[in-house]
């Protein structure tokens, strides 16, 4: 299949290309699923996390 | 091989280009919303595309490209299983399983580091200090793989000696990470992350085209299985398109074992507990930007992964079409339909004849060469003989050396200019790799360690000494490391031994600590101790390649280069099939043993009020 011999390798190939497209699909079907919310407790991590990038 | 002139008009204007672009993103940057923080902090969302692409753009680098790139060009696309691990766990499953509950967890215990994640899930200050040792002491050996993998480019297409290139590169990166750079300023993360992709995509066109098509390019590949090196086919090489031969017991399945369990498994398991990568988890805003950057991910990686394994392998076909004559004399006959044999090489001297080439050991160099000329000519006894001329794979061009598999191919294949594009898009991908590598090589010192070990508040002023110390010192081990060791595939053995290092110590006590409240901090303290002793064991004394490179095991053995040297294949066994397994049964094991952590700081874990 697409001139490789050894079906291992062709099917590393296409998975390679089959996950890529199940990601896809994933991202597409949950994109608006989850919450999007930032808690107190998300803002209180990410001043500290400030800090010390700073 | 592979020298060109050193820079034209068009290299420098895009090289400007490109630094302005850079310099105005950072500028814009730092007048604003700059990291993943700012924009917790802001309340704002980052674009899924900035987010996942920042992401691929500190999980891919140099080591990637140069490093597996070329040891798929050794191997072949039976590395394509990476690429498939990297996708199906380092993206699909760590950002739908493991994403979210590290956010939230790190969020309700207030954790900055990795090693403080573990150290406050598991309420232990030793555990966290451990895994900050760990991580110091060992990211170095990362960090020298991603800056090897840059210099070595940089040597080939410039025409510069390695050391310069190296020197350059440690002088980038000083510059890049030392005075405060250290924060990953995510717009220019992307913009790196773009020219990487642009690069990728030209690169992986111009390669399949060149060679006719997809499924030209694959058969022509697939048609050279015999052309491979004996050393290779007698360790289980069947061709560039074929899986190594795969068993148990002989030296002939020592290349599946290699690939499979090093390569593959240790990468592609190891990517679930780097640090660096699970710390990232932790600025993401919501599990809505999680699922979103799932796609960019995946195409981001496959290209990133897939294409430098693809171009790898097939590097060989190119090289043998078009790469640069060479002459010798006939030993053996591969196959006489297809003119291929077994070459002893040779070349013309200052007086007209023909003499052998030897090699370091002073023997005459012999390759599989595809034939496309005879004539007759005399050697240096005045005798005459025929002289044959042909192409061979790219792994006789650059002597066996993975590592410069991709730079001569690119040096030798593309064209200049893209040259010059491709190493700004490596440069790219190792500054972005090196800053959070170095980022979590300077908390692990401060934090982790410092702050821990004197009991120092927070981000105190010591601290920041600290931080900024470990930093150069770092980075010093890391350009000693590159300077010191090239031999083989460095590149990408270094990565995996960090990534298996990682998975076998960490990734137990990691996941356990996200999904199981029983598990106790005494399984988790001897889990990563067991997995690192196991791991450490197998490097010095069993696994071949590195035990015999350090050397203890010599001494031990009177001269072997591992203490299972008379049993094949268990030296060429990499330490995560071992470490892993026996870390994980320890932490079952203690934690049914040991008394369940108490319930209020369980609720506060996993059920206090968060997003």
């Amino acid at each position: 299949m697409l001139g490789l011999t050894d079906p291992w390798v062709a099917a590393a190939y296409l998975g390679c290309l089959l996950m890529t497209v199940v990601c896809l699909i994933y991202g597409l079907v949950r994109r608006n699923t989850a919450r999007d919310e930032v808690t107190a407790i998300d803002r209180d991590w990410a001043m500290e996390e400030r800090k010390i990038e700073d | 091989m592979g020298e060109q002139a050193v820079l034209g008009w068009a290299d420098i204007i895009v090289i400007v280009l490109y630094l302005i672009a850079i310099a105005y993103l950072g500028w814009l940057g730092y007048r604003g919303t700059r990291s993943a923080a700012d924009f917790l902090v802001g309340g704002r969302s980052s674009h899924p595309i900035i987010m996942a692409v920042s992401y691929g753009a500190t999980f891919i680098s140099t080591a990637a490209i140069v490093g597996f790139g070329g040891v798929a060009g050794l191997f072949g696309m039976s590395l394509l299983w990476l690429t498939f691990l990297n996708i199906t766990v380092g993206i699909l499953i760590a950002f739908t399983t493991l994403g979210e509950p590290t956010r939230r967890m790190g969020h309700r215990l207030d954790a900055h580091t990795f090693a403080e994640f573990l150290g406050h899930r598991y309420q232990s200050r030793g555990l966290q200090i451990f895994a900050g040792v760990l991580i110091f002491l060992f990211m170095p050996l990362y960090s020298a793989a991603v800056m090897t993998g840059g210099s070595v480019f940089a040597a080939t297409q410039f025409g510069i000696p390695f050391e310069v290139a190296l020197l350059i590169f440690a002088i980038i990166t000083a510059a890049y990470v030392v005075p405060g750079g250290l924060k990953a300023v995510m717009y220019t993360d992307t913009l790196q992350g773009f020219v990487m992709v642009t690069a990728m995509l030209f690169l992986l066109w111009f390669t399949y085209s060149s060679l006719g098509g997809i499924g030209a390019a694959h058969q022509t590949l697939s048609e050279m299985a015999d052309m491979v090196p004996a050393s290779l086919q007698a360790i289980g090489h069947q061709g560039w398109t074929a899986m190594p031969t795969f068993g148990w017991g002989a030296q002939s399945y020592h290349l599946w074992w290699t690939i499979i369990t090093a390569i593959i498994l240790g990468v592609g398991i190891g990517v679930l507990a780097q640090p660096q990568l699970a710390v990232r988890f932790m600025t993401v805003r919501s599990r809505r930007e999680l699922d979103r950057a799932v796609p960019i991910g995946a195409v981001f990686i496959l290209l990133m992964v897939g294409t430098p394994f693809v171009v790898g392998s097939l590097s060989n076909a190119w090289f043998i079409d078009n790469g640069p004559l060479l002459h010798g004399q006939v030993s053996e006959v591969i196959n006489a339909d297809k003119e291929r044999a077994l070459v002893t090489l040779m070349r013309e001297n200052d007086a007209g004849a023909w003499v052998y080439i030897f090699n370091e050991a002073e023997q005459p160099v012999e390759v599989p060469l595809q034939i496309s000329a005879t004539k007759q000519v005399t050697d240096s006894y005045g005798l005459n003989f025929e002289l044959v001329s042909g192409r061979s794979s790219i792994i006789t061009y650059v002597r066996g050396q993975a590592d410069q598999i991709i730079p001569t191919f690119i040096a030798s294949a593309l064209p200049h200019w893209f040259g010059v594009i491709f190493f700004l898009a490596l440069l790219a991908a190792a500054m972005s790799t090196m800053s959070s590598q170095f980022h979590t090589i300077g908390t692990a010192a401060g934090r982790d360690l410092y702050e821990q070990i004197a009991k120092k508040a927070h981000g105190s002023e010591p601290s920041l000494i600290v931080m900024r110390l470990a930093v150069v010192a770092g980075l010093l081990i890391a350009v000693l490391i590159s300077y010191t060791v090239r031999e083989g595939y460095v590149v990408a053995r270094f990565t995996a031994i960090f990534f298996g290092l990682c998975a076998a110590s960490f990734l137990p006590a990691y996941i356990a600590g996200l999904f199981w409240r029983r598990v106790t901090r005494a399984a988790a303290l001897t889990s990563m101790a067991v997995g690192f002793g196991v791991s450490a064991f197998w490097l010095l004394f069993i696994k071949s390649q590195e035990a015999g490179a350090i050397g203890l095991v010599k001494l031990i053995t009177g001269g072997k280069t591992s203490l299972l040297a008379d049993y094949p294949n268990w030296p060429s066994v990499d330490p995560i099939v071992i470490a892993l397994p026996l870390s994980l049964l320890t932490l079952i094991v203690v934690t049914f043993f040991t008394r369940a952590p108490d319930a209020e700081h369980l609720h506060r874990c996993f059920d206090s009020p968060s997003a």
